[in-house]
This record gives C-alpha cells, structure tokens and sequence, in this order.
C-alpha cells in the first residue's frame, strides 16, 4: 500500500520553487519528492500517516493473535514475544481465550474494525498477570451470600 | 434500605464510623467482604485518603464506566467469573503503583428481604502489594 496516490515527482527545489504546490499535492493525494543524492521522498499529512500506522498495528496483531491461536490449537505454549503471557493461563483459561480470539476474529471480519481484538488481548493480559489466589476463586464459586458483606464506608483521612 | 437477616459479623452494617458525605448521592451500595474488612479500613493510610476516596466515589457512583482517574480492566476467563447472574464480571481497579481493587456490580440486585431492587457493589479483593 502506497501513501501517495500521485504520480508526480518534484525534486528537492520544487520546495523552494512550488512549495505552495507541493504541500497542497501532499494534502490531498501525497507527494513524492527526490533529493538532490536520488533519495525518494514521501510528503504526507499527519492524518494520513497516523491511519497508515494504525493499520500497521492492526496488521501487526492479527498475525501475531492468528499464530498464538494455531500454537494453543495444537497444545503447546505460545512463542510470539509479544503474547508470550499467554502461557503463565492455565490450560482453561487458554480454552476460554481461544474461542474469545475466535468470535473477536469474525466480529473483525464482519465489521472491518479490529479494536475489540485489540481489547480483548489487552484484558487478557492484565488478567494473565494476576495470581491464581485461590480464595478469591473461592469466593467466585461460593456466589453471593449477602451475609458475607458488610458496608464498605467511604474512607477518611486517618489524621482527621 | 432493609439489611438482610444478621450473620455473626453483622452483615451490611457499617463497619466503623460513617466516613464524611461525598458531594454526590451514591447510586451503589458499596460492600466489602468481611474477610478484607481490616485492609479496607487501612486503605486510606496505604494508599492516601484522596485515592481511597476516589475509588469509593467512582464505585459508588457508576463503577460502570472508566474512572476519571485510575486505569480499570475487565478481566477474563475464570477470574472474571460474575458472582452471579445479574451481576458483572470482575473489574481490576488500579489505586495505587502497585495496589489493586477488584469489584463485582449488579444494578438491579434483588436478593434482600423487602425483594425490591437496589444497586450494589461488592469489593472481592484488595491487594495493595505487588503482584
């Protein structure tokens, strides 16, 4: 994928020459321009390349989501750096995150928009860097029991 | 509100003196299990009154939305697991550096003796070392 969508190509002293030209040509479609050395150029608007960088991430974490699924399919750890927490899950948790990765790839597919993959490995990872504490599992399984709880007033200053 | 029938701890009685009134009408009955009562009320010395504060108005207020200041993740799998139906899944509350909150909601919770609904928040842990 290219940024600039334009043919032309200024040289470097079209920016002295055409400068106006120039910056309108990279508004609206990209500009290139080679130095005086042969050194191709690309003049963008920030908006533009931020989306491009967006995508690259995008891009990024899919392939890096689609290869960990593949490794948990098959039973074994993961070995893409940046989802390497994936193996501190218990086989489990991994269950449940594979099929999570699974419907956060169709939701992609379907809606062309990423971001909910994106959170989803982002809560992911926050929760594989929690211990196992086995009471608080205890205290999932054993539910609600009013009885339980008590108040939890708002909190003051202990010097007052 | 009615408290429920009475444990040995005195369930959903207050557990040390009222706190000073938020400037807000609190939406959610925030509650604290008894086993993490001791550190809840240590909260204020470890990790600043104005943080503990911060934290009790955001859960009492609408703890489901993002804080205006402490980051909050939900968390997955079988440490997010919702109490019970009706309820949400665990949401990890960062006070502090290192200290940590994870709570459960339930807007519409049911359960008391009138059987009329109220809102309720419950604090399932605190851990406010680093993990």
């Amino acid at each position: 994928m290219s940024l600039v969508t334009s043919d032309r190509i200024y040289r470097a002293s079209d920016l002295n020459r055409r400068g106006r030209e120039v910056l309108d040509t990279a508004r609206t479609s990209g500009a290139r321009i080679v130095d005086t050395d042969g050194t191709s150029m690309v003049m963008v608007s920030e908006r533009v390349l931020d989306r491009a960088a967006g995508r690259l991430d995008v891009a990024v974490m899919l392939v890096a989501a689609m290869r960990a699924w593949r490794e948990l399919e098959a039973g074994g750890d993961v070995t893409v750096d940046t989802l390497r927490w994936i193996n501190r899950l218990d086989a489990e948790d991994r269950a449940t995150l594979a099929r999570e990765v699974v419907a956060a790839f169709d939701e992609a597919g379907r809606t062309a928009n990423a971001l909910p993959l994106g959170v989803l490995l982002d809560q992911w990872e926050t929760t594989a860097s929690l211990p196992y504490d086995q009471e608080y599992l205890a205290r999932l399984d054993d539910g609600f029991d009013p009885a339980s709880y008590v108040e939890a007033e708002r909190p003051t200053d202990p010097n007052t | 509100m009615s408290p429920p029938a009475t444990g040995a701890h005195h369930p959903w009685m207050p557990a040390r003196r009222p706190g000073c009134r938020p400037s807000f009408t609190p939406h959610y009955f925030v509650l604290v299990h008894h086993r993490l009562d001791a550190i809840w009320g240590s909260l204020p010395q470890r990790v600043g009154t104005e943080s503990a504060q911060q934290f009790w108005d955001h859960v009492a207020l609408d703890p489901g939305r993002p804080p205006r200041v402490n980051p909050t993740t939900m968390l997955r799998g079988k440490r997010g697991t919702p109490l019970a139906p009706g309820f949400s899944r665990t949401i990890h509350y960062e006070i502090s550096g290192a200290g940590r909150i994870d709570f459960q909601f339930n807007p519409y919770w049911s359960g008391g003796v009138s059987g009329d609904a109220h809102a309720i928040v419950v604090i399932l842990r605190i851990d406010l070392g680093s993990h």
